[in-house]
């Protein structure tokens, strides 16, 4: 875990990249909501007198465009998510693999896109049926009192691991000169996961911490909504969250150089 | 090693998927009689006993069928005469897609389609009529003498015919029936159970047998009230006694209304005898699947019939119920029967949930939200409990203050809804408890309450009969429900909730036993609360000048108008306050002056306050008229509240020497009537301030945002 800590707080540039990247697309994205509920609202106001949740769905009511706008942006958004970070991926490995200037990194996200999105689409169906399969076990701990919280742990487990075993997967494709294009390779990401307890277990606890930043968010952003400062704190949960994530991917990257210290022409194909 | 832990696995697996041994709960003992003792039950008019009926039921669990008979015993307490008797049949409505419910529904009733197909048609038969007693026998045959056939009379043979719409017959009889006659007529019926549909019906073993006997229409001094059953109308009837024997699989679990006098098991069945006193009808549910779950308050026995998955939330009904009972009996007056049965419809069979019949009613489960996540994130006081006591609340209005439930909706349903408010805010100890709680944010009961009514509540006049409610316009429930219970709360925020809670008390206890009408809550309202009632601003000194409120005026345009409550500010504005400068003529008659005004070129945020004129605009756009006040803040900090009758569309206010900062309409949301309020608060146009609203939307959806990108990536 300290390797990869240590690898993720050697790539500052890259941490404030994707830092400012979803910084700014969140501000930008939320302004338009923000103007667009600003104009419905006109020159009336309303009072902090603990009828929040009414107005804001009286606004909702009155003005659906505002709604309907906000969850075009938000489903565009998600999109743009995906789409960047799977640009991205390759990209982020090669930089914690080890230091690169900026246009390196950014050629080597370009060769290494095919690898990445071809790896992402053979995991995508069993991933889905790994969710599934525990949510649907773990939806009656998750209903039951006596555990409360801790009922999501199988279903955070399962998130951990199948997203291990992507990384696992990206690195072999990208880093550790696999089969780029065979299944095969992105299947062998979901045993090298399960055999390698030292690399799944710093991975799903990076990954439990990225999913706890998100539910912080959300927590804090509602509960204080109204209030103001809120949405710094959010922002700061932003930030830590993507931290968690590149160290996720940096114990990958750790477990790929364990394997193979090598790193092969990334431009070559396999 | 390996194999012994992939079978203990398996074991566990197993175990984990097997049903657990469901609870046994301490029964209650079944009271002695299906009133309270006379010390606690209140007023029980005896000459509100009008219709006895002795009922006998074989449930055919298989064909879902009734067979059955009834004796009706029927006192004329009317200066009318009557030759004729008619009957309801309201289990003919499901019969056919032609019947007025069928067409009046369109094929759905509140959110579940009605099943049309073979076997899932509902019916009932009326094989014979009899007459038992001679109309001409003073003697009030009530269900004591009428269990068998009265010594010294034949039984005559009556003619009857279903009307064309099916959901009604008439029985003719042989004699008129004069005032203080009474009559007594016995009817062999087969009654076949729709699939569940409109609080009736079956569903597998569940069977919701309401509606199933042919039902005695009222007299009125006006003539006879029997309505054809369309898809809002509920239902009409006298006061009576009732004894009931139903005959069941043995392993049928049944609750009632009244209290079981008898039970007997013999050949795989079981012989129920059920009694209940001063009630207007009786309704059965039969389930070999209810859990048993009892309680009890102040004498009255609480018995649930919950469905196994729901177990666990028998409590919280238990506790509903009980803090409603406490609410309507300190409100309304005591509750006068001995038991309250609630019953827990199996989840494909919500259709039969959520109605009411004497002493018992179906309610709606809970959202099986964990009791851990109910804690931390989200809770709710919308589902099942809600229901729980909006059903008991028509145990008084249309149990007990047995309004036209089909010619006046708005005093059953919407009073109902009344009650549900003030029954919440005892409970919770707030004047407006929340319903949804996500992470703190909440909902509130008046927020609720108000979005409800942006559904349509304003299209039609709210006192109509329930028939004139078309499914097509899908208003009946924001208008008839919403509406009321607004318009109820509002007139009590404006002439105080002591005065209202008062006068509402005298109906009820005028109410209790006899049919109440909405002309009578009205009039009663008018009459208690002194016609003209004199309002001040909340928070305002006494002196402050008030404005009446005409209530008769207040009742008329909610209950007979489409009129809306709804005020919005205009402009709130400061100018320069004109002073004197410009030519005068003097003591001689001559011009003087001419000079400009001072601070003609000072701009205005710049002037000091004495010199400004504040104003503000207000605009009732909806058409009700009812005094609203308005608040208005000044830029020193200080603060004006003041009345406005709101006769004239606009009006505007102004203050010399005073720099108005805001203005607020109705700032103690006193109008719950007013559904939409995003009007109602504006800042002056000089004033710096932000709307409120689009900074915490802008956050949220930035928050939303940065989750989504969280949860992603990288």
């Amino acid at each position: 875990m300290t390797g990869a800590i240590r690898r993720v707080l050697g790539a500052p540039g890259l941490v404030l990249t994707v830092v400012v990247i979803q910084l700014v697309v969140a501000a930008l994205l939320s302004s338009a909501t923000k103007t667009a509920a600003a104009a419905a609202m006109g020159r009336f106001a309303v009072v902090a007198d603990g009828h929040l949740m009414f107005s804001i769905s009286s606004l909702f009511f009155d003005h659906p465009g505002v709604l309907a706008g906000a969850r075009q942006l938000m489903a565009g958004s998600a999109l743009l998510a995906l789409a960047l970070w799977t640009l991205l991926a390759a990209g982020i490995l090669h930089r914690l693999h080890a230091p690169a200037p900026a246009t390196e990194v950014a050629a080597a996200a370009v060769r290494g896109l095919p690898a990445v999105v071809v790896v992402t689409l053979w995991q995508l169906l069993p991933r889905l049926a790994i969710i599934a399969l525990v949510t649907m076990v773990s939806g009656r701990i998750l209903g039951a009192d006596e555990y409360g919280w801790l009922g999501l742990l199988p279903l955070l487990a399962a998130l951990g691991f199948v997203t291990c075993a992507l990384d696992l997967a990206r690195c072999d494709a990208v880093l550790h000169g696999a089969r780029r294009f065979h299944v095969m390779t992105a299947l062998g990401g979901f045993a090298q996961a399960l055999s390698r307890p030292r690399v799944l277990l710093p991975s799903m606890i990076f990954n439990t911490c990225q999913w706890a930043c998100v539910a912080a968010i959300l927590y804090v952003s509602i509960s204080g909504l109204g209030t103001g400062a809120p949405i710094w704190i959010a922002r700061g949960l932003a930030v830590l969250g993507v931290c968690f994530g590149l160290a996720r991917i940096a114990v990958a990257v750790e477990a790929a150089l364990g394997r193979n210290q090598t790193v092969p022409d990334i431009a070559g194909g396999s | 090693m390996r194999k012994q832990l992939s079978l203990c696995l398996t074991l566990a697996a197993l175990s984990w998927g097997c049903a657990s041994e469901l609870p046994v709960f301490e029964p209650v003992p079944e009271p002695a009689s299906a009133l309270r003792p006379a010390a606690d039950r209140g007023v029980v008019p005896e000459d509100a006993r009008i219709t006895d009926y002795v009922l006998e039921a074989h449930l055919d669990a298989e064909q879902h069928r009734i067979t059955g008979s009834a004796r009706v015993t029927w006192r004329n307490r009317t200066e009318r005469t009557v030759d004729s008797l008619p009957f309801h049949l309201y289990m003919n409505g499901f019969r056919a897609e032609d019947t007025e419910w069928l067409r009046s529904s369109h094929g759905k009733h509140r959110s579940s389609e009605v099943k049309t197909g073979e076997g899932t048609w509902g019916y009932i038969d009326v094989h014979s009529v009899e007459l038992l007693g001679d109309a001409s026998d003073t003697t009030t045959r009530f269900v004591e003498d009428a269990i068998e056939k009265p010594t010294g009379s034949e039984a005559v043979s009556l003619p009857f015919r279903e009307h064309e719409e099916p959901s009604t017959m008439t029985v003719d009889l042989p004699h008129q029936v004069g005032p203080g006659e009474s009559v007594t007529v016995a009817l062999d019926f087969t009654t076949q159970l729709p699939s569940v549909v409109a609080r009736t019906g079956y569903h597998e073993d569940f069977h919701a047998v309401g509606q199933w006997f042919p039902k005695l229409g009222v007299l009125e001094e006006s003539g006879w009230q029997a309505h054809t059953f369309t898809v809002y109308d509920e239902f009409y009837a006298n006061f009576g006694n009732y004894t009931v024997t139903l005959d069941v699989p043995e392993d049928t679990v049944v609750g009632a209304t009244g209290i079981r006098t008898g039970e007997e098991i013999s050949d795989g069945r079981k012989h129920l005898t059920y009694v209940a006193e001063m009630v207007h009808d009786f309704a059965w549910m039969a389930d070999p699947n209810f859990v048993e779950h009892f309680g009890e308050h102040e004498g009255i026995r609480i018995r649930q019939l919950i469905q196994p998955k729901y177990v666990e939330t028998a409590d919280d009904h238990l506790e509903a119920v009980t803090a409603a009972l406490d609410s309507y009996q300190a409100r309304y007056g005591p509750y006068p029967w001995s038991t309250i049965t609630i019953i827990h419809v199996p989840e494909d069979a919500r259709g039969a949930g959520g109605m009411e019949y004497p002493t018992l009613f179906t309610t709606s489960d809970r959202d099986l939200v964990p009791q851990w996540l109910r804690r931390s994130v989200y809770d709710e006081r919308t589902s099942g409990v809600f229901t729980t006591v909006h059903e008991f609340g028509h145990q008084y209005f249309q149990g007990l203050f047995a309004s036209r439930e089909h010619l006046e909706p708005w005093l059953d349903e919407g009073m109902t809804t009344l009650s549900n408010h003030l029954s919440y805010r005892d409970q919770y100890q707030s004047d407006d408890p929340w319903l949804v709680d996500l992470l703190s944010q909440r909902l509130t009961l008046s927020d609720v309450t108000r979005f409800g009514m942006r559904f349509r509540a304003f299209l039609e006049p709210l006192a109509r009969p329930a028939r004139e409610f078309d499914t097509l316009v899908g208003n009946y429930g924001s208008t008839v429900y919403m509406r009321t219970g607004a318009l109820m709360m509002t007139l009590r925020n404006l002439v105080g909730e002591d005065d209202f809670d008062r006068a509402l008390r005298v109906y009820c206890d005028r109410a209790r036993f006899r049919h109440p009408t909405g002309e009578e809550l009205v009039a009663t309202l008018v009459e208690e609360l002194g016609g003209r009632v004199e309002i001040r601003p909340g928070g305002a000194a006494p002196e402050a000048p008030a404005v009446e409120l005409d209530v008769a005026e207040f009742l008329d345009q909610a209950l007979n108008s489409t009129r809306r409550v709804e005020f919005s500010i205009v402009d709130v504005r400061n100018r320069r306050l004109l002073g004197d400068a410009g030519w005068h003529r003097d003591a001689h008659g001559e011009l003087v002056g001419g000079e400009a005004p001072d601070d003609l070129e000072t701009e205005l945020e710049d002037l000091p306050d004495e010199a400004i004129e504040g104003g503000v605009v207000v605009h009732r756009s909806g058409g009700f008229i009812v005094p609203v006040e308005l608040l208005v803040e000044f830029s020193d900090g200080s603060e004006e509240r003041l009345l406005w009758d709101a006769r004239e569309p606009t009006a505007v206010f102004r203050w010399s020497g005073r720099r108005v900062k805001s203005a607020s309409l109705d700032p103690e949301r006193l109008l719950l009537l007013e559904a939409a309020r995003l009007d109602n608060h504006a800042y002056a146009r000089d004033a710096e301030a932000d709307d409120g609203l689009s900074e915490p939307i802008g956050d949220l959806a930035e928050a939303f945002h940065l989750a989504v990108w969280g949860a992603l990536g990288p």
